[in-house]
């Protein structure tokens, strides 16, 4: 039964046990440029439930993802696609806390999911303070790009909803530097 | 095979007329392997500890003693997974095909076995690896797997499985407070058409 994989699955997790960091609040936007994530300053809070499915290399992985904010307190949960926990990554506006209980090859660390989704779901003007010099991350239809001082696309993410004030949820993320794409698809 | 359990049960009254417990590990293996196809329809609820609402899949699946397990999530996405003695193979609908054989991890397949154990109520291996408790009522049965022995110990807290004349319910809690839970509905036992078998490969 599928609980045979649900099963097996747990049992790589106790192979390899689950280990804690508390790694700086910090984000690579590219090998050479690192920012400190924005505090997240909203006025809503927001639950998504999504299959992230990861290409790089032309190798793909899915996980399932769920990811909260409460409070301005954001929980993001990896989960495999038949249910077994991989990360949990807390940010509370000054400090990550991630959690990884199962390590997967071709997956990006959890802290880069992390500033992955959150150049998705929080405004521009929160990123826009913490950005180096001439750095720009800019709303337009259906799609949001962050562009570097030399007019360079880094990551370009898109949306099935225009800009308004609910927050958008993305459908794709692509890191025109590190070279991977994410599709999202909402299981909600 | 109920009437049998009926006989059973009954012999099993006549013979220790205080017994409230009448069906036993070895009625269930009985009743477990009766069938060669099972077909059911499920639906599973994972609630993971610290998110609100539960991971929320339905399907159907069929497990052939020949063949395997053929597993099809279609909600909340489309996901087919394979699963014999030798090879594992998991399929999200849009990508390719993922395979892990026994050579490869061979200590999944072990573990499989085991698993494979619980699904056909293999009373030895059972009773090696689990404190095994039975209870019944209106012949519906409830059998609780407490596991013994690592590492099934360090996940498991208890795995109960609940059913009358076919599995119908799975629970399984673990260590990290995440629960499980699969019913099973709409089984039938015909033998598999021709397509069906294709399923498999």
């Amino acid at each position: 039964m599928k609980k045979y994989l649900n099963l097996t699955f747990l049992l790589l997790s106790l192979l390899i046990s689950a280990c804690s960091s508390q790694p700086k609040s910090e984000a690579w936007l590219t090998k050479e440029i690192k920012v400190n994530l924005p505090k997240i300053d909203l006025n809503q809070d927001y639950h998504d439930q999504q299959l992230l499915t990861f290409k790089y290399n032309n190798q793909e992985n899915s996980v399932i993802t769920v990811v909260e904010i409460k409070n301005n307190q954001l929980k993001v949960m990896g989960l495999s696609t038949i249910g077994i926990r991989l990360f949990e990554i807390q940010y509370n506006g000054s400090e990550v806390k991630a959690k990884q209980y199962i390590f997967i090859k071709q997956f990006p660390p959890p802290e880069q999911v992390l500033s992955d989704i959150m150049l998705s779901i929080l405004p521009t003007t929160s990123w826009q303070n913490v950005l180096p010099p001439n750095w720009q991350l800019m709303d337009k239809g259906l799609f949001r790009t962050l562009i570097n001082d030399q007019k360079q696309t880094i990551i370009n993410i898109t949306y099935n909803k225009k800009v308004s004030t609910e927050i958008r949820k993305p459908i794709k993320i692509d890191h025109a530097i590190f070279g991977y794409q994410i599709t999202i698809k909402s299981m909600e | 095979m109920k009437k049998k359990l009926v006989i059973l049960a009954s012999t099993l009254l006549l013979t220790f007329s205080t017994l409230s417990n009448a069906i036993t590990l070895n009625d269930l293996q009985q009743l477990f392997s009766k069938n060669q196809v099972i077909r059911a329809d499920f639906t599973q609820d994972r609630y993971i500890n610290g998110l609100t609402s539960p991971i929320h899949s339905t399907g159907k699946m069929i497990i052939s003693k020949e063949l395997g397990l053929w597993w099809q999530q279609k909600t909340p996405f489309a996901m087919t997974l394979k699963m014999n003695q030798q090879r594992m193979e998991q399929h999200i609908e849009g990508q390719a095909a993922e395979v892990i054989t026994a050579e490869k991890q061979p200590q999944l397949f072990q573990f499989n076995h085991l698993l494979t154990a619980i699904f056909t109520a293999d009373k030895k291996i059972l009773e090696t690896n689990f404190a095994i408790t039975i209870a019944e009522q209106n012949k519906q049965w409830t059998v609780t797997l407490q596991p013994k022995l690592a590492p099934l110990n360090k996940i498991f807290k208890s795995i109960v499985l609940n059913g009358k004349s076919y599995l119908e319910t799975v629970t399984i809690n673990d260590m990290q407070n995440d629960k499980t839970e699969l019913t099973f509905t709409n089984h039938k036992t015909a033998k598999l058409s021709q397509d069906e078998q294709l399923l498999f490969r």
